[in-house]
C-alpha cells in the first residue's frame, strides 16, 4: 500500500481471532477452537475522507473499530499512523499519544456519558489530560467545542446532567468530546443507529461538515448502506469477517459486483423501485476454525464448486474497485485448469 | 392557551378511500386519547387519534419514538396497565366496543380475532420452556384441544412460517433472532385472527432478514387473508409495504393518506421532514436535512401545533391553534394550517 500525502492510517492484513474453547485441559478436548471475528482486512483512512464499513450483526465490523481504538490487541495485521507503526507503541504514554490522534463515538449516547457528571465536567476531562487546559481557558475551550456541535448557547447545556438531554444531543455532546483533542481520526461506530429517525440527518451532516473542516478522517461503521451512500466516500463490505468489496460508494451502490453486496441492496426497503424478490436464506455464520472456501459460498446463488474449496483472493475489478469473488472476474489461472 | 380547531369533517363521516371501496370496516378508532400519569403530572401519549382499517388492508402507523405508535397497539389488545388509561374515545372492532368488553370476552377476543407481534423476540419468548410448549400453552388456553392436537397443530404452524418442525424441541436461545421472530408470527397465526398487529417486528433484525420475513407476512397474508396493523419508525419500509399510512407526531395523527402519496407528495411539514430522512440507495444524492430539533415533551407540549417548534413554516396561527386533521382529496387527511378544510 503506498502512503500519500493525505494518507493517515494504514490498516494491513487486520485479523483478531478469539479463542472460544479446546486444546488443553480447561478448554477441554479436540483442537484449539477459535472465532474468526475479522480476517485479513485492509484500508487508507485519508485526510478529510470518510470510509464506510457495512456488514450485518456478526460481520465485524465493530471488532475491527475496538482493534483500531486499541480496545484489545489484533491477532496479527499491521496499523500505521501517519507512517508510524501502532501496534508495536505499548504503555501510558503510547496510548495517551494514540488517543490524542484517534478518538471513538459509541452507538450508545444513553451509555457512553457518565449519567452522574455534567456536561461541562464530559469535555473537561480530555481537555486536562491531553491539552493540560485549565480554568479560564479550559472553560472558554468547552464553549466553543459545544458551539461546534450545535448546543447552542453553550451556557445552557454547560450545567445539565447527560439525562436532561434528548439522544440527538447527548451524542453532539459524544462527538464534542472526541473533538476536544483535536483528533485526526474518528472512529464512529454505528453513531446514528440508536437515534431518532428525524434527527439523524443532524448527526451525519454534522460528521461532513467536521471532515470538509477540520480535515478529519473517519472509519463510519454502520449496517445502513443507504447512510453509508449518503456520507462515505467509500464503502467497504464486510462479510463474516472478511472484506466482500470495496469502492467508492457511489460505484459500489450502482455497479456492484459481489453478489452479497447485491443481495444487501436489494434488501434495502427502497419505494423508488417496484418490490423485488430476495432468495438467499439463512444469516451470517460463526466462522469457526474456518476450511477454505469464499465464506458467503453456502448462501451464494452463484456459488461453484471452487467457492467451497478455495478462498478468492481480492482482485480489482476496476480502478479503486475491489471485490473477493470467482464470480466477479475472470478466475485466476490455477484455477482454471482444475 | 391553546385554541383546537374542530375537524371539518369528523372521523365517523369520512368517506372509504377509493382503494378500499367495497372492502369491510374491520376496526374503527374514533377520537381514542390516552394518557400516562405520572410525578409530573398527566402525559398525554395518545390525543385523538381516529383511523379506519378495513379487511385485507396493511394499514402503517409510523412515527418517533415516543409518538404513541405502540401506546396504541396496546390500547387496542387492552393490554394498557397503570399508570396508563384510556381517558377519551372509541374502538370498534367488528362493530363491538373493545373497551366494553368483559374479561371473558376479551380472552376470546385476543388472539382468535386480534393477535400482536412485539418487537423483541428475545424478551417475548419464555426462556426456559421449548418452542413446543409455547405453541401448545397458546393453542390449548384458547382452544379445547388436546395437548396431543395442539403440538400437532404447532409443528404445522412451523411448517408455514418455514421452520422444521424438530424445532418444536429447541429453546428460544437456540434459534436466530429471524427465527425467533418467525416463531412470534406462528404464535400470532394460531387462531386465523382477522387482524394481527406488527409492533416492529423487523426493528431489531439485519436487513436480509427482515426482508425475507417481510416477504413471508405478505405470503402468508395473501393465503390466510388476515389484516395488518403495522408498526415501525421506518418510513420507506412503511410506504413499500402498506396500503396507507398514518404518520404520528407527539400523540396526534398529522397525516393520514395512501403509502405512494406519502412517497410521492407528502404534504405536512413532518411528512416532509421524515421523507427528507432516509437516504437511499438509488436516486439522485441530495443533501438532506432531517428535522431540526427534538421531539417535544409530552408532560408539556408545545401550544398550538404540536409540531411548530420544528416547523420550517411555522407562522403566528400555528402557536395558537391546534389544526384538525382536514379531509383532503383522495382520501388524505392533514393536520396543518397550510391545508385548511376544503
Amino acid at each position: 500500500m503506498q502512503q500519500t500525502e493525505a494518507s493517515l492510517m494504514e490498516v494491513q492484513g487486520l485479523s483478531k481471532f478469539f479463542y472460544v474453547g479446546g486444546g488443553g485441559p480447561f478448554g477441554l478436548g479436540g483442537e484449539r477452537r477459535y472465532v474468526h471475528a475479522v480476517e485479513d482486512v485492509s484500508f487508507t483512512l485519508r485526510r478529510g475522507y470518510i470510509l464506510a464499513l457495512v456488514g450485518e450483526s456478526g460481520s465485524g465490523k465493530s471488532t475491527i473499530a475496538r482493534l483500531l481504538a486499541r480496545l484489545y490487541p489484533p491477532t496479527s495485521g499491521q496499523v500505521r499512523l501517519k507512517g508510524r507503526d501502532v501496534l508495536s507503541q505499548h504503555g501510558h504514554r503510547a496510548m495517551l499519544a494514540y488517543r490524542a490522534e484517534v478518538q471513538m463515538i459509541f452507538q450508545d449516547p444513553f451509555g457512553s456519558l457518565n449519567p452522574v457528571n455534567r456536561i461541562g465536567h464530559h469535555l473537561a476531562r480530555p481537555l486536562a489530560i491531553h491539552k493540560g487546559l485549565r480554568g479560564r481557558a479550559r472553560d472558554e475551550r468547552i464553549r466553543e467545542l459545544l458551539s461546534t456541535v450545535g448546543l447552542v448557547p453553550p451556557a445552557d447545556f454547560i450545567n445539565k446532567y447527560p439525562h436532561q438531554l434528548s439522544g440527538g444531543q447527548r451524542q453532539r455532546v459524544a462527538i464534542a468530546r472526541a473533538l476536544a483533542v483535536d483528533p485526526k481520526v474518528i472512529l464512529a461506530d454505528e453513531p446514528v443507529s440508536m437515534l431518532d429517525v428525524s434527527i439523524r440527518m443532524g448527526i451525519l451532516n454534522l460528521m461532513e461538515q467536521l471532515k470538509v473542516q477540520r480535515g478529519i478522517a473517519y472509519l463510519y461503521i454502520t449496517h445502513d448502506l443507504a447512510s453509508a451512500r449518503y456520507i462515505a466516500d467509500e464503502t467497504m463490505v464486510l462479510y463474516a469477517g472478511q472484506m466482500m468489496e470495496k469502492a467508492p460508494s457511489e460505484e459500489l451502490m450502482q455497479q456492484p459486483a459481489h453478489p452479497y453486496t447485491r443481495l444487501l441492496l436489494s434488501a434495502v426497503p427502497n419505494p423508488m423501485q417496484a418490490k423485488r424478490r430476495v432468495e438467499a436464506r439463512g444469516e451470517i455464520p460463526t466462522i469457526i476454525n474456518p476450511k477454505p472456501g469464499c465464506r458467503f459460498a453456502p448462501r451464494c446463488p452463484l456459488a461453484m464448486p471452487i467457492c467451497l474449496r478455495r478462498t478468492p483472493e481480492v482482485t480489482e475489478v476496476r480502478p479503486g474497485h475491489l471485490v473477493r469473488c470467482y464470480a466477479a472476474n475472470p478466475a485466476p489461472r490455477a484455477v482454471q485448469t482444475r | 392557551m391553546t385554541v383546537r380547531q374542530s375537524p371539518g369533517e369528523t372521523a365517523e363521516t369520512c368517506p372509504q378511500p377509493a382503494e378500499l371501496r367495497g372492502r369491510e370496516l374491520l376496526l374503527d378508532i374514533r377520537h381514542l386519547s390516552v394518557e400516562y400519569l405520572t410525578a409530573r403530572g398527566a402525559v398525554q401519549a395518545v390525543n385523538d387519534v381516529s383511523f379506519q382499517l378495513y379487511r385485507g388492508e396493511v394499514f402503517g402507523l409510523a412515527g418517533e419514538s415516543g409518538c404513541g405508535k405502540s401506546t396504541i397497539a396496546h390500547a387496542i389488545t387492552r393490554l394498557l396497565r397503570p399508570p396508563a388509561q384510556v381517558v377519551g374515545g372509541q374502538m370498534l372492532f367488528g362493530g363491538q366496543d373493545i373497551m366494553c368488553m368483559d374479561r371473558e370476552t376479551l380472552r376470546r377476543f385476543r388472539w382468535s380475532k386480534i393477535s400482536i407481534v412485539s418487537q423483541s423476540a428475545m424478551n417475548a419468548l419464555n426462556p426456559v420452556i421449548n418452542i413446543g410448549a409455547h405453541m401448545a400453552d397458546t393453542l390449548q388456553a384458547h382452544t379445547t384441544m388436546s395437548k396431543c392436537e395442539a403440538l400437532e397443530r404447532g409443528a404445522e404452524l412451523l411448517r408455514i412460517v418455514g421452520i422444521e418442525s424438530a424445532r418444536m424441541r429447541s429453546y428460544p436461545h437456540e434459534l436466530s433472532g429471524g427465527m425467533r421472530q418467525r416463531v412470534m408470527i406462528a404464535l400470532a397465526l394460531a387462531l386465523n385472527p382477522d387482524l394481527i398487529i406488527m409492533d416492529e417486528p423487523t426493528t431489531a433484525l439485519d436487513v436480509v432478514v427482515q426482508k425475507e420475513i417481510l416477504q413471508q407476512i405478505e405470503d402468508l397474508k395473501e393465503r390466510f387473508g388476515f389484516s395488518i396493523l403495522f408498526i415501525t419508525h421506518d418510513l420507506s419500509l412503511l410506504v413499500e409495504f402498506s396500503t396507507r399510512i398514518a404518520i404520528m407526531y407527539a400523540g396526534q395523527i398529522v397525516e393520514l393518506a395512501p403509502a405512494a402519496a406519502v412517497f410521492r407528495q407528502p404534504r405536512h411539514p413532518y411528512t416532509v421532514g421524515l421523507m427528507s430522512s432516509f437516504p437511499s440507495v438509488a436516486g439522485p444524492r441530495r443533501p438532506m436535512r432531517g428535522i431540526p430539533g427534538s421531539p417535544p415533551d409530552l408532560a408539556a407540549p408545545p401550544t398550538g401545533c404540536r409540531f411548530h417548534p420544528r416547523c420550517p413554516h411555522a407562522m403566528s396561527v400555528c402557536t395558537k391553534v391546534d389544526p384538525a386533521l382536514n379531509e383532503g382529496p383522495a382520501g388524505r387527511r392533514v393536520r396543518c394550517h397550510l391545508y385548511p378544510a376544503q
